[in-house]
């Protein structure tokens, strides 16, 4: 089985600053993590290969080089082969652009039995990605995912989170499937590949190596949607009495108010 | 020419009503003529009790396409939303953003080499470009984006709402509603539904309540989450959690208000250990009475609050279920 988990590198959202005299964003390369929900799903596809050793399980990113440092951390975990789309080209890429240039990239890699993806990025969070690379790839796909177990080599048995409940299916590959953050514990890095990481550099793909991508359907210009500008919310000031020590017969008389109301 | 706004609904075992908010801000918003076509995908019958629950306008239509096909997997979806959109050819498709839609939207968008803007809150319409600017938070905080649209015959949108959108009208308008047949491939050879199970989670109604306790880090412990539940049960209001307790585990996502939560709208809210992050603040509304308690007397909280008080969250739960069970005579 030939099971592919795309990762993407995200700048830390509690790390993001944003200026409002320039109106961009500062993203420093010290601050890239590895999208939560994007681990989750490659834990999925390392316990396929567990059931099924003969699999391979392949990372594909998209980003700038300084990327190549968080990939590492997805090495040590136990995959076969890691791959970066790095492309100036690519920046200002919105959803859309992105979806087709990852399908080009995996159309260009080869055939897939699974693909995983994370349902939400904390940057971003748009979670239409992963439904449009299987539209592109014209594939099968569900989202929401919480739990895969593989029952042979052509079948999966999914549960998919909908609302308040959980709904079990059987699928027959391929397809892909979208992850949801913290369906799992990803699993702790084996010495032998923590070693195997130090050393490995993952495959770079450029533009150029991809066949049949249109240029014009990525980057900003290929984009669909653009953001034309930031605006600051004014949030109204209200004068609030601030209470200290949350003395009794303060809460009393907001009890009361309370109750008035209700 | 008409604008036409296409507006499809998943209708699955629950209310119809929650179109209306989304219909107010298209008809509220949208100026030019128009005619917006509601289509509801079910496979239940709509009987005129739940076509009722529509608040629609004197441009609305609204057919129904019922096919035991449509469940809990997002193909049958996708096909029958791409056969409406050839039927009625729309400038726009709007629907309310949650995941299941979002995924079914995404690939029809690729089919018709549409741009696609997810969960704005709100739209605009600028005069000099004669072009709609779609609004969505943007960096968690009171910062928000202005996205427009390009090369697109059709543009989708999904609208997340920043708090409740207040329903334009109450009176019920002429509206024709058709009955319609549709014809779905079933994919039944890849795609087996083999059971549901429903989760027992505690009967919360979030998304309704009208009194609500929110629950921050500053409870300190996963253990007094308890006391938000006993205070909740005495207002007869529901328990919301931020986004950290849910990061540590303490609460289900489904309880977690904010940006990447659900939108309430409480006329009474508690912000219980909570030090009122834009990305929580934005899901709450606007109460009409909000009393926050947090032990930093400089958290962003009590810059909206009505009452603010400075101790600890836990602490003051306590003292709050006392003097309430006192005032409601219950023991």
């Amino acid at each position: 089985m030939n099971i592919l988990v795309c990762v993407k590198q995200i700048i830390d959202p509690d790390k993001m600053e944003y200026s409002p005299i320039t109106k961009t964003v500062k993203r420093n390369p010290q601050h890239l993590l590895n999208n939560p929900a994007d681990l989750s799903a490659l834990e999925f596809a390392l316990r396929v290969k567990d059931t099924f050793p003969d699999s391979r399980v392949y990372t594909l990113s998209m980003g700038a080089l300084e990327c190549k440092d968080r990939i590492k951390e997805i090495v040590e975990l136990g995959i076969d082969e890691a791959i970066l789309l790095s492309d100036k080209r690519l920046a200002g890429s919105d959803a859309s652009a992105t979806s087709y240039a990852l399908s080009c990239a995996i159309k260009s890699l080869g055939k897939f039995n699974l693909i995983l993806c994370g349902e939400h990025s904390l940057d971003g969070e748009t979670s239409i990605v992963p439904p449009q690379i299987a539209e592109y790839l014209g594939i099968c796909h569900m989202t929401s995912i919480v739990d895969i177990k593989p029952k042979d080599q052509n079948t999966l048995e999914v549960v998919k989170k909908i609302e308040n409940a959980l709904v079990r299916f059987e699928i027959k590959l391929p397809v892909l499937l979208s992850v949801k953050k913290d369906s799992n514990s990803v699993r702790f890095p084996k010495l032998s590949f923590m070693i195997r990481a130090l050393s490995y550099e993952p495959k770079i793909l450029t533009l150029d190596n991809l066949k049949d991508i249109d240029v014009k359907r990525i980057g900003l210009e290929g984009s669909k949607t653009t953001v034309d500008e930031f605006e600051e919310e004014k949030i109204e000031n209200f004068s609030c009495e601030i209470f200290e020590q949350g003395n009794f017969k303060e809460i009393e008389c907001i009890v009361d108010a309370v109750l008035k109301y209700i | 020419m008409e604008y036409t706004i296409f507006v499809p609904v998943i209708f699955k075992e629950d209310k119809l009503q929650k179109v209306n908010s989304l219909l107010s801000l298209i008809e509220s918003k949208v100026s030019k003529p128009k005619k917006i076509i509601v289509v509801i995908y079910t496979n239940t019958f709509l009987d005129e009790v739940l076509l009722n629950q529509l608040k629609l306008f004197d441009d609305c239509q609204v057919f129904i396409y019922p096919n035991s096909n449509f469940n809990f997997y997002e193909g049958p979806y996708i096909e029958a939303v791409t056969k409406s959109i050839e039927e009625f050819k729309p400038q726009m498709v709007v629907a309310l953003s949650d995941e299941f839609m979002k995924s079914v939207l995404a690939r029809v968008a690729v089919r018709f080499s549409a741009g696609f803007v997810v969960d704005c809150f709100d739209i605009q319409f600028d005069e000099s470009s004669e072009k709609f600017i779609f609004l969505k938070p943007a960096y968690g905080s009171n910062i928000n984006a202005k996205i427009s649209v390009k090369d697109s015959p059709i543009t989708f949108v999904t609208i997340k709402p920043k708090s409740g959108i207040e329903c334009l009208d109450d009176s019920q308008r002429d509206v024709v509603i058709c009955r319609r047949q549709i014809e779905i491939e079933n994919k039944a050879d890849q795609i087996s539904f083999i059971e549901k199970i429903v989760l027992e989670t505690i009967d919360n109604k979030l998304e309704s309540a009208k009194i609500v306790i929110g629950v921050g880090r500053g409870i300190k412990d996963k253990e007094n989450l308890k006391y938000a539940y006993e205070l909740a049960s005495l207002l007869g209001g529901a328990v919301g959690v931020t986004r950290p307790l849910v990061d540590l585990g303490w609460a289900d996502k489904e309880l977690q208000i904010g940006q990447s939560g659900k939108t309430i709208s409480p006329d009474i809210y508690f912000a219980f250990g909570i030090s009122g992050a834009a990305h929580h603040i934005c899901g709450i509304g606007k109460p009409k009475i909000l009393i926050a308690v947090n032990k930093n007397k400089d958290a962003e909280i009590f810059k909206i609050a009505n009452y603010g008080i400075v101790a600890d969250a836990t602490q003051t739960m306590k003292i709050f279920i006392r003097v309430f069970k006192e005032r409601l005579g219950k023991c």
